[in-house]
């Protein structure tokens, strides 16, 4: 016997082309899908960077600091002093001299001592040193005369401002609270 | 019957992409984690490395403590410390970690002239974020990976050198106001110890032409005109408490520097021997009364005309409750070689011949205990010697036409010099003289190996 199927469906399914509404509705869809997604690459992508920035930046301020409270700490005294440079005495047999200088057009705070130059901080907006007396102001806590020569220099206060550009803007600007270091030798 | 199938090979795709989107956002998670850890890792680590300067403070400071108290002549005085070797050693735990401080290049009992090196190390357990170092839990974001000791703790330390404080650092210093208003008054310094700074002829004696420039006149005082130079002249420096100012007459100068720093507190001296044990001076052949290398007490010493006394054979040390005063052509004189340490408490007036002190100037010691409220010298004779009288107000008015030699040094209330005197401090007294005690010298940290030497008590 010989079937033979009458129905209007083929075997092979007809196709067919989108028509108009169609393509518009699934050009839309994708145009806010990659809209969407180069959005959220583009925040990522920022905001990882930024992150790195922002560890990256942390550290090189801790290890300068690090190294300016330790050389501060064991200074015999204060050799020179303004708001933006500091000359110490290192405490070693020799009694070389270390120089803080911040150059405020590099934005760098560079340390200097026999002969030899390291930039101890880079992207420094801003830099102030403040020396201080050794006595407390009378009737005060924790507040220090300031030093008008090195012969009165005991306290140091340094505060400091970093920031790092990216994509044009600045960033995780970083501001350094004030570190309060004290000259420990004592006698002579 | 034939059935046909619809072919659907699209959905690989879908699987694939699935599959590259989690692992790029595994990567960036990662990614993200690590750095995060990292940071994280560099605060702690940052915590725990600033956090152990006040420990190694806190070492320094009892170190320092015992070894201008009781360890002064006996470093096993107190408990915890120990000897190790040559090392005095003190173990103490303060909060999540403790510090391990240990004396050497020191002699208890062999005076205050010695160069003892402290070192003091600190040890502090970094903090557990989440988990240990050797957790299998997480160990990309829960470990801290701080280089540290085998027994997870983290050490810091210092190594400080000390010398002597000496008590008299400073030619004329004050608690309160300094007058210099006399005439032809001077202050410079020579060094006893020292042949180049010193009188070749008379050795350990002054000599104007080698003296030097650290005749400094000090004051704690606080107020306008704290010290007054007049028309003196000061080869040292001057200072003053906070705000004190210093003021000169047209010819007075001041070859150093004038600072407002000044901050020292000057204790009350005691007698050491107020307990007995004491003998009554006896007289001698020619003196009012011999001390011969004893510990003396007089109620009441008052002697004028040419009544004398005589310090001979060693150091002799003199209690006087209520005062003295020599006036007159009276003297005390100490023999070459001997010494003499006054305890005064009331006032003291030195007049006629004065102190006569072939010695140096730490060999005549004049301390006002707290009830010595005046301290005059009025005669005609210099002066080699050391007065520490903190409440008492010391006024030098001898000098008559002449002027005078004050070889030495003063810690008193005030000061007023009416008469003309020259003072030459004797740089000598801050190695041979009376001392406050150590204090630091150098501060320098040591290595990460030298941290780890840790010598451990018994």
């Amino acid at each position: 016997m010989e079937c033979k199927i009458t129905s209007g469906k083929s075997a092979e399914p007809r196709r067919r082309g989108f028509v108009l509404s169609e393509l518009l509705v699934v050009m839309g869809v994708s145009t806010i899908l990659l809209v969407a997604l180069a959005a959220v690459s583009m925040f990522s992508g920022r905001s990882f960077a930024a992150i790195f920035n922002y560890v990256d930046l942390d550290d090189a301020n801790r290890v300068a600091m690090d190294q300016l409270s330790r050389d501060i700490r064991q200074a015999n005294r204060v050799t020179a002093f303004s708001t933006n440079y500091l000359y110490l005495e290192d405490g070693d047999p020799g009694l070389s001299a270390i120089k803080y200088d911040y150059s405020p057009s590099l934005r760098t705070l560079t340390r200097t001592k026999n002969s030899v130059s390291k930039t101890v901080l880079s992207d420094c907006d801003s830099l102030k040193f403040d020396v201080c007396q050794r006595n407390p102001v009378g009737g005060s806590y924790d507040v220090y005369p300031v030093a008008t020569t090195i012969d009165t220099a005991k306290v140091i206060d340094v505060s400091w401002v970093c920031s790092r550009t990216l994509f044009g803007r600045k960033e995780n600007t970083e501001s350094v609270q004030t570190a309060r270091i004290v000259i420990r030798k004592q006698g002579s | 019957m034939k059935i046909l199938r619809t072919r659907s090979d699209q959905s690989g795709n879908v699987l694939l992409l699935a599959l590259v989107g989690t692992a790029v956002i595994g990567i960036m998670l990662g990614a993200y984690l690590t750095l995060v850890k990292s940071q994280n890792q560099g605060v702690a680590r940052s915590q725990v490395w600033n956090s152990t300067i006040p420990l190694i403070e806190a070492g320094m400071e009892e170190a320092l403590t015992h070894m201008n108290a009781k360890g002064a002549t006996n470093m096993l005085s107190e408990p915890g410390w120990s000897k190790v070797g040559d090392k005095y050693v003190l173990q103490r735990s303060v909060g999540d970690g403790y510090y391990n401080v240990c004396v050497y290049n020191y002699f208890p009992g062999a005076g205050t002239n010695q160069t003892p090196i402290v070192e003091s190390r600190a040890f502090i357990t970094p903090p557990v974020l989440v988990a240990s170092a050797d957790s299998p839990l997480l160990p990309v974001i829960a470990t801290i990976e701080i280089p540290h000791r085998p027994d997870g703790m983290m050490g810091r330390g210092v190594r400080a050198t000390c010398g002597m404080h000496a008590l008299f650092a400073k030619g004329l210093v004050a608690n309160g106001k300094i007058d210099m208003s006399g005439n032809n008054l001077s202050t410079d310094s020579f060094d006893s110890l020292d042949p180049t700074h010193s009188n070749t002829n008379n050795p350990g004696g002054y000599d104007v032409s080698t003296a030097k420039s650290n005749g400094d006149v000090a004051t704690n005082d606080t107020v306008t005109n704290s010290v007054s130079i007049g028309n003196a002249t000061i080869h040292g420096s001057v200072a003053t408490g906070p705000h004190g100012t210093v003021t000169r007459g047209p010819s007075g100068s001041v070859s150093g520097v004038v600072t407002d720093d000044m901050n020292v507190a000057f204790d009350d001296p005691t007698c050491p021997f107020t307990g007995g044990g004491w003998s009554t001076p006896a007289a001698g052949s020619g003196y009012t009364y011999v001390l011969n290398n004893n510990i003396y007490r007089l109620n009441t010493l008052a002697i004028s005309g040419l009544s004398k006394i005589l310090v001979t054979n060693g150091a002799s040390s003199i209690w006087l409750p209520n005062g003295f005063s020599l006036s007159g052509g009276a003297k005390i004189d100490i023999a070459p070689g001997s010494s003499l340490i006054i305890y005064t408490g009331g006032a003291a007036s030195i007049g006629g011949s004065g102190v006569v002190n072939s010695g140096d100037a730490a060999s005549c010691l004049i301390y006002g205990l707290s009830t010595c409220t005046s301290i005059s010298l009025s005669g005609n004779a210099g002066f080699t010697g050391c007065i520490y009288a903190p409440r008492a107000d010391f006024t030098m008015s001898g000098g008559g036409n002449n002027t005078l030699d004050f070889i030495g040094a003063t810690i008193t209330k005030t000061v007023k010099m009416s008469g003309h005197f020259n003072v030459h401090y004797d740089e000598a007294l801050r190695k041979r003289g009376p001392a406050h005690g150590f204090v630091l010298t150098s501060w320098n940290e040591m290595s990460p190996d030298d941290v780890n030497n840790v010598t451990v008590p018994n």
